[in-house]
């Protein structure tokens, strides 16, 4: 594993990118959306589904996407920590309802996105391979699996309930799924950003 | 799940995403847009220069054959 030091541009570049995030979350899904999209909709246990398929996803897209624009250490880790903080700052400024049961923009939360972020950090460093496509769908699954068993641990149990044991697989399931599924897209979209602005960095 | 569905948020979250994906594809098409105008005008500039106002010059006759005007 070779750690490079991040350099300041490329930590403005993952701090834009978690803030982007934030706002596109909190602008996309009001209050009392993704439970019910999960659970009156799609009829999924929880609780987790929202995390496991809405929350965790996004959070991954933008680790993995900061972490693919930059070569030094830490890229996905701003980026995530910058996705909670800012999250958390413009629900407070501008007095945005979220779901209590998430706790958004609590220190547990920021904690558990953080988490999600050091996740997916150590998977795209460890070892000597090059950061490939496989990696980033290890990851993203990874990352996302880590944040849905977070939130059952330490998150739920205070906001709302424990998650029943017989919904564990098929939630577990749907993180490693979505994890997989965005990690792609953020391998994807890097491919995208690197034609368009010719990123010639060879990795 | 905690509290009654709320239906209404999720059509404002059904209509949010459709703008954000109008704005992606928006940008895409401009970014696809800018990035075959780039690769036209450098098409041109290669162009250009094949056709430069000096050509190079003639090669010199070295043998008897290479006179063909005599």
């Amino acid at each position: 594993m070779k750690l490079t030091v991040i350099r300041p541009k490329e930590v403005a570049i993952c701090s834009a990118i978690g803030a982007a995030g934030a706002l596109i979350f909190l602008f996309a899904f009001p209050k009392g959306a993704i439970s019910t999209l999960m659970h009156a909709v799609l009829h999924l246990p929880g609780p987790g589904a929202g995390i496991a398929l809405i929350i965790g996803p996004i959070v991954i897209f933008v680790a993995l996407l900061a972490s693919l624009l930059t070569r030094g250490t830490g890229g996905a880790l701003i980026a995530s920590l910058t996705f909670a903080v800012a999250s958390a700052l413009v629900a407070a400024i501008f007095a945005i309802p979220t779901n209590p049961k998430g706790a958004f923009g609590s220190a547990i939360f920021i904690a558990a996105v953080a988490l999600a972020g050091i996740t997916a950090e150590a998977v795209m460093h460890l070892g000597k391979s090059a950061k490939g496509r496989r990696r980033c769908l290890l990851a993203g699954a990874l990352a996302n699996t880590v944040l849905l068993v977070f939130y059952w641990i330490a998150i739920f149990p205070r906001t709302y309930k424990p998650v029943a044991w017989h919904d564990v697989p098929l939630l577990t399931a749907l993180a490693l799924a979505a994890g997989l599924l965005f990690g792609y897209i953020a391998w994807v979209v890097y491919g995208f950003l690197s034609r368009t602005f010719a990123l010639k960095e060879k990795r | 799940m905690c509290g009654p569905p709320d239906f209404a948020a999720l059509e404002t979250c059904v209509i949010r995403l459709a703008e954000l994906s109008a704005a992606g594809l928006g940008t895409y098409a401009v970014c696809q847009t800018a990035a075959m105008c780039r690769g036209f005008a450098s098409g041109r500039g290669k162009r250009q220069k094949k056709t430069s106002p000096h050509p190079p010059a003639r090669p010199v006759a070295e043998g008897p054959n290479d006179h063909l005007d005599t």
